[in-house]
């Protein structure tokens, strides 16, 4: 009877769909323990049950006595845009709010969502505490997922008295910028109209990621030049407010990671500009002015040389 | 009774799979063509192979008493999707990843990968457990190696992934520079696979469009990828009929490495399905209908109680069409949805469509639009340009928190946009 038990239970548990898995965050690792002036990297995993999901938001808690943020990654996450990026708006609390169009499922895995660099400041037990969780179905409705929050902790010892790590001193390394030298991936910005933003007004939007040190900024151009060395770089948020309403300017937009460098976008004129102001224009007809010039004295050099002669 | 039916129909089930599977019947010796099933259970052996068989019926379908359930035919033996592998070489070795194999009357248990050193084989197999990863060592740099991953229940092969190459190189340094707008090397991914007969398909880069392609005749496309950076990107591939109905969505997330080229081989994506009517009257046929790879063999579940399998076969040009008879199913509401294999490969189920079984025939129009013009008023389309795209984010991200959002944007009708309205956004993003 027990055999026939087990065998039931083992059916179950591997032939039977259906059975109801809830989505999880969770933090990698669980439990870690550092010294004290040491780094330790904590990865937040999203691992989606039985639903599709799109969206995930919540908090991280952890005691700011304890411990202090060096870095929050989120150019590797599986959430694309972020209505809030991962920060610590208030001491000892990182919020984040995310979405990834097209949803993500439990078939490709856990899924990151970010990292997040701490530094131990003070000797204990620091607690990772999850909480205003939220994982929504890519359902159309945004219906909440049921949703299992992980906790996790760091045990910070005293200082190493025989030098650092090397888990931390690779961490070190990645929080030296200057070790990336790869670009901001490309994008796309787009120009957009809407009655309840800008009053109506013409605006520009863009959005990338810088897999390895982060996004720092974004500057935006308008210029009647494709090459855009006619006016001056202006740092800019997505969504931006175009001044060329017209829309007869080049737009470039500059996307800068925190190693400085950058990637420009070009977008086409969404108008034609009327041939006067274009620049080739006018250095057409300012040379054909010279040329006319030119020949000009010429024949009146040659004439007064006849009359010379 | 019904809390009886499901430890019962799994041990059918059990015994199924550890009976006979579909990939029992060929060998080098012999390829069994159109197999009976016998109706004693038994053992058949020759000197040459070994047919197990199962107790059954002399046809596909079910029988049922007050206690339990059998369904009985090939349709109803376990299978999975096929995984879609991704190959990025590195310096002696290449890093493997694949999307699971979703079971289909069995759940995956594990994987097998398989390597050569010739597309064609032999491969030599290793078991890697229940994951998604596996990094393959010890090869050599310059070396064409080829890789495909095997899922199974229990022991039981259900499903095999196409075959994706790679070739180890030694590690890539990129010389500083990046400040100066310096080189980002050859970092990119190609990607190959099926969607549908002349389709457009969309490849979107962690949410934003990397790359549009049309389909061949036969179905498969191809897209490279160039220019990248390293690291972890989600990648999600769709592609629109010929009727201007959109697949579900392909998701798949790859780790690419610094100055190397991922390949991304086997994408199979779902066929697309409509019915042409949102009710059938009980009794009345309802005509099941899609695009898939051409002439692949089409499954239909009718997601009913208890789901329900039929067969059919699309056209060179992909199209499959089922005239499905309603007498078999209860009077209410019915979802039926659609897999196809071609070529050992098996597809994902595609999106679900409901319907109606009542007293009355109410036909729906097949969309026969364009795609451009069938994405039109969608949820979430802001600025009316027929796209669910950055730009709109960018207006409900205007909104984010803030006191008094217009209705216009409030996708929730709840007086506040917030991470839910994001999500509906999200759900009906196109690109």
């Amino acid at each position: 009877m027990k055999k026939f038990l087990i065998l039931i239970s083992l059916i179950t548990i591997f032939f039977v769909p259906g059975i109801i898995f809830a989505s999880e965050i969770v933090f990698s690792p669980l439990s870690v323990t550092v010294a004290k002036g040491e780094f330790v990297k904590i990865n937040v995993y999203v691992l989606p049950g039985e639903d599709r999901i799109n969206a995930a938001e919540g908090k991280i808690i952890f005691p700011n006595n304890l411990l202090s943020v060096s870095k929050i990654s989120y150019g590797n996450s599986i959430l694309s845009f972020w209505p809030q990026i991962p920060a610590e708006k208030e001491n000892g609390v990182i919020s984040f709010s995310g979405v990834t169009p097209g949803g993500y499922d439990v078939g490709s895995g856990r899924g990151l969502l970010f990292s997040v660099i701490f530094k131990g400041e003070g000797e204990g037990r620091a607690n990772l505490e999850f909480k205003d969780g939220l994982v929504l179905k890519d359902d159309g409705a945004g219906t909440a997922t049921l949703l299992k929050l992980g906790n996790g902790n760091i045990i910070i010892t005293k200082q190493s008295i025989g030098g650092e790590s090397k888990e931390s001193s690779a961490l070190l390394e990645e929080l030296n910028v200057g070790s990336d030298h790869e670009l901001p991936e490309s994008f796309t910005p787009l120009v957009g109209s809407n009655p309840t933003i800008f009053d109506g007004k013409y605006f520009l939007v863009f959005a990338t990621v810088d897999k390895q040190s982060g996004i720092d900024y974004f500057e935006v151009k308008e210029s009647l030049n494709k090459s855009g060395d006619d006016t001056k770089w202006i740092r800019a948020e997505s969504p931006y407010q175009l001044s060329d309403q017209a829309l007869q300017s080049f737009i470039l937009v500059k996307a800068v990671d925190k190693a400085g460098n950058f990637r420009i976008e070009t977008l086409a004129l969404r108008n034609t500009q009327k041939f006067y102001q274009s620049v080739s224009f006018w250095v057409i007809i300012i040379l054909i002015f010279l040329i006319f010039f030119l020949w000009r004295r010429k024949i009146r050099n040659s004439q007064s040389f006849f009359h010379e002669g | 009774m019904k809390i009886f039916s499901v430890p019962i129909f799994s041990l059918l089930l059990f015994s199924v799979l550890f009976s006979v599977s579909l990939a029992d019947f060929t060998s080098t010796n012999f390829q069994l063509e159109n197999p009976v099933n016998v109706i004693n259970g038994g053992e058949s052996s020759s000197t040459n192979f070994q047919y197990l068989s199962t107790t059954s019926q002399l046809t596909q379908g079910q029988s049922t008493s007050t206690n339990f359930a059998q369904n009985a035919g090939f349709l109803y033996f376990p299978t999975a999707s096929s995984p879609v592998v991704s190959a990025t070489p590195g310096d002696a070795q290449v890093a493997l990843s694949w999307t699971a194999a979703t079971g289909i009357l069995a759940n995956v248990t594990s994987y097998d990968v398989g390597v050569s050193t010739n597309s064609g084989g032999p491969y030599t197999f290793t078991s890697v457990g229940n994951v998604l990863t596996y990094t393959k060592t010890s090869l050599v740099n310059g070396v064409p190696y080829y890789f495909k991953v095997r899922s199974f229940a229990a022991g039981i092969s259900l499903s095999e992934s196409s075959v994706v190459s790679a070739t180890p190189v030694a590690s890539v340094v990129v010389a500083p520079g990046g400040g100066l707008g310096g080189s980002s090397g050859s970092t990119g991914a190609n990607f190959y696979g099926m969607a549908y007969p002349g389709s457009q398909v969309f490849l979107l880069k962690d949410g934003q469009t990397a790359a549009t392609t049309v389909a061949g005749g036969d179905a498969r496309f191809r897209i490279a990828l160039t220019g990248l950076s390293s690291g972890d990107f989600l990648f999600l591939i769709y592609a629109e009929d010929q009727a201007g109905r959109k697949s579900t969505v392909f998701t798949f997330p790859v780790t690419l490495t610094l100055g190397a080229t991922s390949e991304i081989g086997g994408i199979f994506i779902a066929p697309t399905i409509a019915v042409d009517k949102s009710e059938v009257k009980k009794g009345d046929n309802i005509t099941i209908l899609g695009q898939s790879v051409p002439n692949a063999e089409v499954s239909i579940s009718v997601h009913s109680n208890p789901e329900m399998f039929v067969q059919t076969s699309s056209d060179r040009n992909g199209g499959y069409l089922y005239n499905f008879d309603s007498a078999k199913l209860d009077m209410g509401d019915h979802l039926t949805k659609s897999k196809a294999a071609q070529q050992n490969l098996i597809s994902q189920f595609g999106k679900s469509i409901a319907f109606k079984v009542g007293d009355k025939n109410v036909f729906v129009a097949t969309p026969v639009v364009a795609p451009e013009v069938a994405v039109c008023n969608n949820v979430g389309d802001f600025n009316n340009d027929c796209r669910v795209n950055l730009v709109d984010y960018s207006i409900l991200a205007f909104w984010y928190k803030k006191d008094l959002p217009p209705a216009s944007v409030d996708l929730n009708h709840d007086n506040t946009i917030n991470i839910i309205d994001f999500s509906i956004l999200a759900h009906y993003w196109t690109r």
